[in-house]
């Protein structure tokens, strides 16, 4: 369980979030969307222990104040909204290095088996900043899988935090990365994850939590959060929510304004 | 089946840190090799192997040779490695704090502070508390050229970083301007100097490794080892930080341990440098460069090589700076001068061309 108290985050004397207060299960897919610069990222940094925040977290039941940073890299992997990588390492050393605590032999299966996880295992010897964008992203991804490999530890979550994981993505591989998602979850691990395409996230979720002006408008399963007036009010723009006839799943249509 | 899988995995890291193993020995070998070679030449004709065959038979040397060898040429020699490692090492540091092939102590502004300090403990050195010099004595100078490094670095990764960013081009001009700033400070106390004082000054200037002593060495020789000793063990979390210092947090780094001890590992390298060789540049650009581009980037084999590599190509350049225009010598600043600034200006290109600005 992750769980947020109150969550009030100020940067330069500006309240970028204010008292976020929400549950997350593991084993379960929890989506965070809300308009460009509505706290999302910065809501994520302060999960992740990057940012100093009023309020409290806890995963697992422990305060992630008092966690040492290695003690939360066994628990927890981070994808950031951008990342960059200096110096011509490979693909397979940003993965490497991003397994501090692992043992040498079983460090390059585990390689292998996240680049494979995200179809980019004959990149694996490529410079990593030769990649194309779509492709970094999915390494990061390999590297954020590999750090937390299984999702649970003495029977309780591991957790993956991802910042737009198909933002750069084509149509396919942001299907497989919400399948890999979807595994982590069904196996135990927990998984928040931001999202801006509604589509994806409506099929994919188990809870949505909508942010807006840094504040949590809503925290629901999708169909609670998901209609026409939260989203067009949130949005600032006319969105209508859809249901396919056969099985009753939500789709997004956005509408065109000048016609 | 299994052997198969094995050998497909053994494969995808290119086993390139068993590489950079492997060439610790070899460039240790080779700084044996280049390090006899100094020793072998001079104007004065003395050859090694003359004396070698003397010290094998147990004949005794004449004390000419035995001043040439021992007391000239060898504290040399050493001082020559311990700089070379110095700086080579402190800019490969340097390169991975600021996440930039383009940091160099000397061409940012370190090495200028380092020297301000070390002015500032010759010039002033009357009106330091007695106490003071007399607990640091012989390392006086070592220690002030250190605390000059260590400011600099600080203002510079202070003012060039940005949420764990560096903009080069804040790096590269704020560095100039720290640089200028130390230059003039010191040209202002040199105008204070007395002409003892100006006379240790000079070499400062022209960066050479004229003036080795022994005293020299057993000042620096330990200390860099210290220096040395510290920065191999940030190989790890320098690794991490090429990742972005976000990210580095993630995986589990403690960032600010981390940049405290490269910073000091730094300074203090490069204010050791310094103090007993003036500003010698380009050193530490060029070896990491030459280092990656041969073995690749991972700090944890990066730093030795650089230390090791670094040593023998000022060795060289010694070798150089003292046969070329035999019997003067040439400062072997220019020399490394000549060699560094065009491989600055490559990196320079090849950088724009990927887009890193
Ligand atoms: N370091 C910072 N300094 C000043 N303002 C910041 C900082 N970080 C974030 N902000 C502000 O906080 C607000 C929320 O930013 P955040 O990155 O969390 O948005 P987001 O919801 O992730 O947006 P996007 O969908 O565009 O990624 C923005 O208005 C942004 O300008
Ligand atoms: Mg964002």
């Amino acid at each position: 369980m992750l769980q947020t108290h109150d969550v009030c985050v100020e940067i330069n004397k500006k309240k970028i979030l204010k008292n976020i207060k929400f549950d997350v299960p593991a084993g379960k897919i929890t989506a965070l969307i809300g308009p460009n610069g509505s706290g999302k990222s910065t809501l994520m940094r302060a999960i992740s222990g990057e940012i100093s925040y009023q309020g409290k977290i806890f995963i697992n039941e422990r305060d992630i104040n008092f966690m040492k940073a290695w003690e939360l890299a066994a628990i927890r992997a981070v994808l950031p909204q951008n990342s960059s990588v200096a110096f011509p390492f490979t693909v397979a050393e940003v993965i490497h290095i991003g397994l501090r605590n692992s043992t040498e032999s079983s460090t390059d299966h585990l390689i292998n088996d996240a680049l494979d996880c995200v179809g980019l295992l004959s990149l694996a010897k490529r410079e990593y900043s030769q990649l194309s964008g779509g492709e970094q992203q999915r390494v990061q991804l390999a590297r954020v899988l590999a750090q937390v490999w299984s999702p649970l530890i003495d029977g309780s979550a591991k957790w993956i935090f991802l910042d737009e994981p198909v933002s750069s993505l084509d149509i396919s591989y942001q299907l497989e990365v919400m399948n890999i998602m979807q595994n982590y979850a069904d196996r135990g691990g927990g998984v928040l994850t931001i999202m801006h395409d509604l589509n994806l996230t409506a099929m994919y979720a188990d809870n949505v939590g909508l942010l807006h002006n840094g504040k949590l408008l809503c925290f629901g399963t999708p169909s609670q959060v998901m209609n026409d007036k939260i989203l067009s009010e949130a949005y600032s723009c006319e969105i209508k929510v859809n249901k396919t006839p056969k099985n009753d799943k939500i789709f997004i249509l956005p509408q065109a304004t000048n016609t | 089946m299994w052997a198969t899988k094995e050998s497909k995995n053994k494969s995808i890291l290119a086993d390139k840190y068993r590489v950079g193993r492997r060439a610790h020995v070899i460039l240790t070998l080779a700084l044996l090799l280049v390090g006899c070679f100094s020793l072998a030449i001079g104007p004065a004709n003395v050859s090694i192997w003359s004396i070698l065959k003397k010290l094998m038979l147990n004949e005794l040397l004449t004390s000419l040779e035995y001043i040439i060898i021992f007391d000239i040429r060898l504290p040399r020699l050493l001082l020559g490695t311990c700089v070379g490692a110095a700086l080579a090492i402190s800019g490969a540091v340097m390169q991975g704090l600021f996440r930039n092939p383009l940091a160099d102590p000397g061409l940012i502004g370190i090495s200028a502070g380092a020297g301000l300090g070390a002015i500032i403990a010759i010039v002033l050195g009357g009106i330091i508390p007695g106490f003071i010099t007399s607990i640091l004595g012989n390392y006086l100078v070592v220690f002030f050229a250190f605390l000059g490094g260590w400011a600099t670095t600080l203002i510079l990764y202070t003012v060039a970083t940005r949420r764990g960013q560096t903009s080069v081009a804040t790096m590269l001009l704020a560095g100039i301007a720290l640089g200028a700033l130390a230059g003039a400070i010191s040209g202002i106390l040199v105008y204070k100097a007395n002409d003892q004082q100006l006379r240790d000054l000079t070499f400062w200037g022209l960066g050479s490794l004229a003036g080795a002593s022994w005293a020299k060495v057993t000042v620096a020789g330990p200390l860099i080892g210290v220096a040395i000793f510290f920065a191999v063990r940030l190989g790890h979390g320098l690794n991490a930080l090429a990742l972005g210092e976000a990210t580095a947090a993630h995986i589990g780094v403690a960032t600010q341990n981390l940049k405290n001890n490269a910073i000091f590992a730094v300074a203090a390298a490069t204010g050791i440098a310094v103090a007993v060789s003036g500003g010698i540049g380009f050193i530490g650009i060029v070896v990491p460069h030459l280092v990656r581009q041969l073995i690749g980037p991972d700090h944890r084999t990066l730093i030795v090589n650089s230390g090791l590599l670094g040593a023998i190509i000022l060795v060289l350049a010694d070798v150089i700076s003292r046969i070329i225009v035999a019997p003067a010598e040439l400062p072997i600043g220019i020399i490394t001068a000549v060699i560094g600034a065009p491989v600055f200006l490559w990196i320079l290109l090849s950088n724009r061309k990927e887009g890193n600005w």
